[in-house]
């Protein structure tokens, strides 16, 4: 055998430690045991989350879990901060009516969040509605994974409102962000990009203020963190994911750049969080009201929500699922009062 | 020369790699995936760039950019 061969599966020890390494972080000369590996995450959440002023006691956080590797591993940390300062996270997670896929996920988001002892609140969309995302989007004549985005948004949108929540948070990633940014150039659709920073408004009553607590978590960290803590995650990829879809071109483009330039994925968020107010003022035209049907957010008239249900249903959806959600929030309110 | 043989995940896919040094480096290099989009794992644990795997040896390559 040669030396080379026998150096099989040496582990290098941690840059703070004399334990094991388990990642190595390029960008900043970092090789870290699992503990350590840890601290750096959660410091890197920590961080984002000050800057948004989340870490507060009384602060309400609803995090969209979908039983990825990015909102499990978002979950996890921002279950531990929470008690760390005081503030409350709430889990939601959305039952779409994907086959084995949505099975699959919803048994791995009640094992998270019992092994979390986070409260998470578990919407089973056909059982609101009376239709699965599939169903829905057939009869709406529109892309499933355009109905099933929006249904998300919306429902999110929803209980963040019912709960009196201060932000939704979501598993967006360091990677998934750029992806947006880039594709909104590619659109020249820049404005787009004033939505794309660590957090978005909250507008009181209508629509709850998104956090992207993975804002400087690269994908291949918040990966890595869901594998070396164990976390129950759904490694399938939903059926319907298009085959190539731009994003992921974008991504290993700039995974081959990080590669021969460690750390351009950071730099290029951070930049863009420095450049946000520009952004914003750019976008400041479009105003936004109510929905006539349900009083969420609404570019016109009618929200989206309402719009895509009145078309598949008959009738808008919308203030039934506010209706059902009151219903869920208030279940959990007991719940929480009870000794 | 050593043979790896790497479970691609999420696709399920097992493609059998030949190299010249059985290293992590290599490894990722011949399966055509920029490193940053890679999380090899061996025997359940994250696997360093710099570490090396005998002859024969059966890892788990997580794609980061798949799924979410
Ligand atoms: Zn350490
Ligand atoms: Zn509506």
């Amino acid at each position: 055998m040669t030396p080379m061969l026998r150096r099989a599966v040496a582990r290098a020890k941690c840059s703070k430690c004399e334990r094991p390494a388990v990642a190595e972080i390029r960008y900043a000369r970092l090789r870290l045991c699992r503990e350590h590996f840890n601290e750096f995450m959660e410091k890197k959440v920590e961080r984002v989350l000050r800057r948004v002023g989340v870490l507060q006691k009384g602060r309400i956080v609803v995090a969209a879990v979908s039983g990825g590797k990015d909102s499990s591993t978002m979950l996890a940390i921002l279950s531990k901060l929470s008690k760390k300062y005081g503030f409350r996270v709430i889990g939601v997670h959305i039952v779409l009516g994907i086959r084995e896929y949505s099975e699959k996920s919803l048994e791995k988001i009640q094992q998270l969040c019992r092994e979390l002892r986070v409260e998470c609140l578990v919407i089973d969309l056909e059982r609101v509605i009376g239709f699965t995302v599939p169903e829905l989007a057939r009869r709406a004549k529109r892309p499933t994974c355009s109905v099933c985005g929006l249904v998300k948004r919306y429902i999110l949108n929803a209980v963040g409102v019912e709960l009196g929540a201060d932000y939704v948070a979501l598993g967006h990633n360091t990677d998934d962000i750029i992806a947006y940014s880039i594709k909104s150039f590619i659109n020249h659709d820049i404005t787009q990009l004033a939505k794309f920073g660590p957090s978005t408004e909250t507008i009181k009553g209508v629509a709850i203020g998104r956090l992207r607590p993975l804002f400087e978590v690269y994908e291949r960290e918040s990966l890595l963190y869901a594998l070396v803590n164990k976390l129950p995650i759904v490694i399938d990829e939903c059926p319907f994911r298009p085959r190539s879809p731009m994003e992921d071109k974008i991504k290993e483009f700039m995974n081959s750049l990080e590669d021969d330039h460690p750390g351009i994925k950071l730099a290029f968020v951070r930049r863009l969080e420095k450049r946000l107010g520009f952004y914003k003022s750019l976008a400041e035209s479009q105003k936004y009201g109510r929905c006539k049907y349900c009083g969420l957010l609404s570019a016109g008239d009618v929200c989206s929500f309402c719009r895509v249900t009145e078309k598949a249903a008959g009738k808008p959806l919308g203030p039934l699922v506010r209706s059902e959600i009151r219903r869920l929030v208030a279940s959990i309110r007991e719940r929480s009062k009870a000794p | 020369m050593a043979r790896i043989r790497v479970r691609i995940l999420p696709s399920n896919i097992t493609r059998e790699v030949e190299t010249e040094t059985g290293c992590v480096s290599e490894i990722i290099r011949r399966l055509g995936f920029p490193r940053e989009s890679i999380v090899l794992l061996y025997k359940g644990e994250p696997l360093l760039d710099d570490m090396c795997l005998e002859d024969g040896a059966v890892v788990d390559a997580y794609v980061a950019t798949s799924g979410g």
